[in-house]
């Protein structure tokens, strides 16, 4: 079977079915840009949510609680179950933990004066030292006893109005902003970090949700320490953080998975549909030309992959276009999202990765090659004589 | 290679609905290489049914069908198409020619599945032209041909790869009278000086005039049968005309 002259025939006769090229290769490009836009927020989202520095990284929640929100931790909870951790310490001898709590404030954007549900974390003193990729990127960390917080990246981005010097109202008065802060792209860079003794004291709340906390190799293992704790009777379970941050943004997560596969299982369907007619029409067009070159010798099967050639190379040039499109308007693209936490948002960076372009380029290309097989296969089921017949 | 065109109770039916439809029973035909044979009947009557089996452009349901030594009827689809590529050249009644391709490059289409090289094709190609007349229109498209022009080149397509059968349909069907009488005067050359078969199916008296025989399909219930008649001479044929 000799394929090259069959397809040098159809790049000639291309320019009659610009037409279809085009459709194909829009209809590729444009679906493959609706899959990369859909799955990167899906996954810039779940990249973020699931960012851990330190995967030893440890935290000491209620019992019942799957996440730091729903968990209550008194002071004497605090303080006894920190005497029963094996914790790193500095070198001053301070224990590397950090008991925390979490609080939920409305912003407001000065930008666009809208609301903004903001996350804001008590941190304990040794709260750098429990998680050394928080980075100071700008101004300088709260002082303790001062309505002073540092806000994240993510938020600082999102919310107009977050800079160093700015003096935000929130529901419990003026607080101003005195540093920003990066954190390896996890989820505290859309939160607001402040003194945790003020904020209880400012929010009222007397409770902490958390310890954060860098076990000694000695510590035993989370199942051990929560048996441990409860059998004391103290109310408390040890995990670890990326456990709790998986459990937190869990629903979130699997909603924003499943919209993507919902919709790009629409955007295939529809993809599938628009092409296959634009070339099945295509296709019959050529009709005579295709029956009068098997007439002459070209083999059915040299020109049913010729066909199949062009269609699929339309897929793919498409599928890269519009790859290119989607890099070009939307990477690093910072988008805010609801956390699933109350009403807080979580930021993220949206990132068009290679994993990402490979599967969208190549469903595209799939659903190319399988809809130009079937139109062809359909056009050469008749013998030569009923093609020319018919065309 | 044996010189001669052999069919033997050759058979045809089509499925039309529910319906088989009968076109040829029990057919057959003998010719020689180097024949101009004229096949005139009624529409339905089977011509091109039996033109396209000796092409090979469609299979009979039952009998022999030899062509120049080749049972046809014998091969496979692809074989059939390999063929075909060899030893046929088609002169169609709508031309069939590519619009998008210049008049040189339709002639060259049966030539690209050849081994030759470029220079050579391109050689065939020229000399196909211009035996048909056409080497100053080489470079234009279709739509810039006239009808006659148009099934020259297809007849310089036919010729390119040196086929010794050429099968016509109806090649004259779409045009006046000077343009048919060019393009019959080209398969008359074509048969007594370059020795090709050529097979023509057409309504018309005045070019099947231009055959040394004239084979009638006539219809019958049971399917078409064959009568060799005597040609019309081609004064009775512009008297009919």
């Amino acid at each position: 079977m000799r394929i090259l002259p069959a397809l040098k025939i159809s790049l000639i006769t291309a320019r009659r079915r610009l037409f279809s090229i085009a459709i194909v290769t829009v209809a590729a490009g444009v679906a493959v840009g609706l899959l990369l836009a859909t799955f990167a927020i899906a996954v810039g989202f779940t990249r973020t949510a699931s960012q851990v520095a330190n995967p030893d990284r440890r935290m000491v929640i209620a019992p019942s609680a799957a996440s730091e929100g729903e968990s209550v931790l008194p002071r004497d909870v605090v303080n006894s179950v920190l005497s029963r951790l094996s914790v790193q310490k500095t070198a001053a001898g301070d224990l590397i933990a950090s008991p925390e709590l979490i609080a939920f404030a409305t912003l407001e954007d000065a930008r666009t004066g809208n609301n903004v549900f903001a996350t804001v974390r008590g941190v304990g003193p040794q709260f750098a030292s429990v998680r050394p990729e928080l980075k100071i990127i700008e101004g300088r960390a709260p002082q303790p006893g001062k309505r002073e917080l540092m806000a994240g990246r993510g938020i600082a981005s999102h919310v107009g109005g977050l800079k160093v010097g700015a003096d935000i109202d929130m529901p419990t008065g003026q607080w101003r902003i005195v540093g920003l802060f990066s954190s390896a792209g996890d989820p505290h860079e859309s939160e607001l970090m402040g003194d945790a003794a003020t904020i209880m004291d400012a929010f009222r709340r007397p409770e902490f949700n958390s310890i954060t906390y860098l076990p000694l190799p000695s510590d035993p293992s989370p199942a051990a320490l929560s048996e441990s704790l409860q059998r004391d009777g103290l109310r408390a379970r040890v995990t670890t953080e990326s456990a709790v941050l998986q459990s937190t943004y869990s629903f979130v997560i699997e909603t924003l998975n499943s919209l993507a596969f919902s919709l790009g299982t629409l955007i295939v369907i529809a993809l599938v549909i628009g092409i296959l007619n634009t070339l099945l029409i295509a296709v019959r067009k050529r009709s005579t030309e295709l029956a009068t070159l098997r007439a002459l010798g070209y083999q059915r099967s040299a020109l049913i992959l010729s066909v199949i050639a062009e269609t699929t190379g339309c897929g793919l040039a498409g599928a890269l276009l519009g790859t290119l499109a989607v890099k070009m308007l939307f990477e690093r693209t910072q988008v805010s999202f609801w956390s699933g936490v109350e009403s807080a948002q979580l930021t993220f960076d949206l990132h068009i990765g290679t994993e990402l372009i490979s599967a969208a380029v190549a469903i595209t290309v799939a659903i190319a090659l399988a809809v130009g097989s079937i139109a062809a296969v359909q056009v050469f089921s008749m013998t030569p004589a009923t093609a020319l017949r018919r065309a | 290679m044996s010189g001669e065109i052999v069919l033997t109770k050759v058979s045809k039916s089509y499925k039309t609905g529910a319906q088989r439809v009968t076109v040829l029973e029990n057919l057959s035909l003998r010719c020689q290489r180097g024949e101009f044979i004229s096949l005139m009947g009624p529409s339905g009557s089977g011509k091109t049914t039996l033109l396209n089996i000796m092409a090979g452009l469609d299979r009979a349901d039952r009998g022999e069908v030899n062509v120049f030594g080749t049972r046809l009827d014998q091969l496979s689809d692809s074989a059939l198409t390999a063929w075909r590529s060899r030893n046929v050249g088609f002169v169609f009644q709508f031309y069939n020619l590519l619009p998008a391709l210049r008049a040189d490059q339709n002639v060259e289409v049966p030539l690209m599945l050849t081994r030759l090289s470029g220079a050579e094709r391109r050689k065939r190609v020229r000399a196909a032209l211009e035996l048909v007349g056409l080497s100053d229109r080489a470079t234009h498209r279709p739509p810039q041909l006239s009808g006659g022009q148009l099934q020259r080149v297809a007849i310089a397509r036919a010729i390119a790869t040196d086929a010794n059968l050429m099968i016509c349909d109806e090649p004259t069907g779409d045009l006046d009278r000077k343009a048919s009488e060019e393009v019959l005067d080209l398969l008359r050359l074509l048969c007594t000086h370059h020795g090709k078969t050529v097979i023509l199916v057409t309504h018309d008296p005045f070019a099947a005039a231009y055959g040394s025989r004239l084979l009638m399909l006539e219809k019958e219930s049971g399917g078409a049968q064959l009568q060799e008649h005597p040609r019309p001479t081609a004064a009775a044929a512009l008297k009919v005309g």
